[in-house]
């Protein structure tokens, strides 16, 4: 892959010291041509959404106001949900063992020693090229399996649609051709009782029958060309081809459902994801016991924040969220992930240790499709999943 | 492997065992993270108390109450609901009754854990 120092990419150093601001402008800028600044703190989204930065470089004096900053920015602003990017924060010595805390838990995805000023000047920019290839490579990438095998699940249901819709147009088909026979017979009937009146003089003061014979024939040729011959033109033209066309219809597609149940069988061995994100790891481990010999991938975020990088990475088949979390809690972060329309159709299952109707019903209204109530039970935490996903 | 009286005050293991199976690892593996988690989930339920921050101590509380069950520890579970609720009042003269018992309780399922696990170890 061919890669270019100084693309298009955009890079955005978010603090509120400009002498450090000033300072990262003038390491990068060497490599980079883009290199933005935003240091007023209430346009932190508005500088986001102008500058959409490929590279986002967190330079706050603690690792706490970078934290708080990127969260509001997922707070506030609907783009960073939807723009690729890579967040790059900058630590004190002191801090460094928290800042590669959070780079292995998702919150950011490097750290770099910035103070003191380290004498490989270059480290900075090295971590922004290695930043930007690693986004590279993310946008060539192909349509992961699982996504295709969401897909083949879907087409999975096409073969009991067509044949239910087969059936109902069947049954149609039948209920046209019964009520135009009947239409035709009822006419015929008519017919026939104008002729017997008329023959029998019943109508005498409007009409004088001089032949019967002829009258009755007459009515007779009538009947045949208005109304027997108009009905079996129109059950040879209309009824039968409609017949013919619907039971012809499952051999015709036969190939195609086999394929679609082909496709199907071989997205049994592709594991749906499931993203548990709740800030107790003890729950990690409880629902990972439950689900240890389901054919599931497990994913795990301890917090809002990090869910929703981890959505930037991996699309789960499901996420089950918790309620209490500190930071976001789940119904704040369910809003974050339905307002975007690339998440809003991933299913969210509640998990919450409070099952009064007040929180179910914030959930559901925010968007979550069920909810389950703490300590979980395991054959109900399994029917759960199982519908949610053959749901989809 | 039968089961102590004591442990069934303390401990039901079924109730583990009904959720997760019946792998011995996985057990002791979640009972070990239990002594972990909860120990730090028990300092910070104390901490927060001492500072009289009370929805801390309903979020500790909680955070507990789940993980308790889920280990069989119901009347630990218990205790940690009516901390809850406590807590959810403001804090009052029983939430300072209940944290004691809570001490108790929760040295006791430590200690029985330390020496079950010591023993499956």
């Amino acid at each position: 892959m061919s890669y270019s120092p100084t693309t298009n990419a955009n890079i955005l150093i978010a603090t509120e010291n400009t002498t450090d601001c000033e300072l990262i402008q003038r390491i990068l800028i060497k490599d980079f041509d883009k290199v933005f600044t935003s240091s007023d703190p209430s346009l932190a989204t508005a500088d986001f959404e102008r500058y959409l930065p490929n590279v986002l470089i967190l330079a706050f004096n603690t690792l706490e106001q970078s934290q708080r900053y990127y969260l509001g920015l997922y707070r506030q602003g609907g783009a960073i949900h939807l723009h690729s990017h890579r967040t790059i924060a900058l630590s004190d010595k002191d801090e460094m063992q928290r800042a590669y805390k959070l780079c292995l838990e998702g919150i950011f995805d490097d750290y770099n020693l910035f103070w003191p000023v380290s004498i490989d000047v270059n480290r900075l920019a090295m971590s922004v090229h290695l930043a930007l290839r690693e986004l590279a490579a993310a946008e060539i990438n192909t349509p992961t399996t699982a996504e295709f095998a969401t897909k083949a699940r879907k087409l999975a249901t096409l073969e009991n649609t067509l044949e239910e819709q087969i059936t109902k147009g069947n049954s149609q088909i039948d209920k046209v051709g019964h009520a135009v026979v009947q239409a035709s017979k009822r006419a015929g009937a008519a017919l026939d009782t104008f002729s017997q009146r008329l023959t029998q003089n019943k109508m005498s003061e409007a009409v004088t029958v001089k032949n019967a014979d002829q009258l009755q024939q007459e009515i007779g040729r009538l009947k045949q060309e208005a109304v027997e011959k108009p009905l079996n033109t129109f059950l040879a033209e209309s009824v039968r081809p409609l017949k013919q066309w619907a039971s012809e219809l499952p051999k015709v597609s036969a190939p195609h459902l086999e394929s679609i149940r082909s496709l199907n069988a071989l997205t049994e061995s592709v594991q749906p994801t499931l993203l548990v994100v709740d800030d107790d790891e003890f729950q990690h481990k409880i629902i990972g016991a439950v689900l240890k010999n389901e054919n599931y991938h497990l994913l795990f975020a301890s917090t809002g924040l990090e869910a929703l990088n981890s959505l930037r990475k991996t699309r789960p088949d499901l996420i089950m969220m918790d309620f209490m979390m500190p930071g976001m809690d789940g119904v704040e972060v369910v809003q974050q992930i339905k307002a975007v329309p690339n998440f809003a159709e991933i299913p969210i299952l509640m998990m919450t240790g409070k099952s009064d109707k007040a929180i179910v019903m914030e959930s559901l209204k925010a968007g979550a499709t069920s909810f389950i109530v703490k300590p979980i039970e395991r054959s109900i935490l399994l029917d759960r999943i199982q519908q949610i996903l053959s749901n989809r | 492997m039968s089961e102590k009286p004591a442990e069934k005050q303390l401990i039901d293991i079924n109730i583990l065992r009904e959720l997760v199976g019946d792998d011995q690892e996985v057990i002791t593996d979640i009972l070990q993270e239990f002594l972990v988690s909860g120990r730090k989930i028990a300092t910070e339920l104390n901490e927060a108390y001492k500072a009289t921050q009370y929805d801390q101590v309903c979020i500790t509380a909680h955070k507990l109450k789940s993980s308790a069950r889920y280990i069989g520890a119901l009347r630990l579970g218990k205790l940690c609901e009516q901390i809850e609720h406590c807590g959810e009042k403001g804090g009052d003269a029983q939430l300072n009754e209940l944290l004691a018992r809570f001490k108790e309780e929760m040295a006791a399922v430590e200690n029985y854990l330390a020496e079950r696990q010591n023993i499956t170890l």
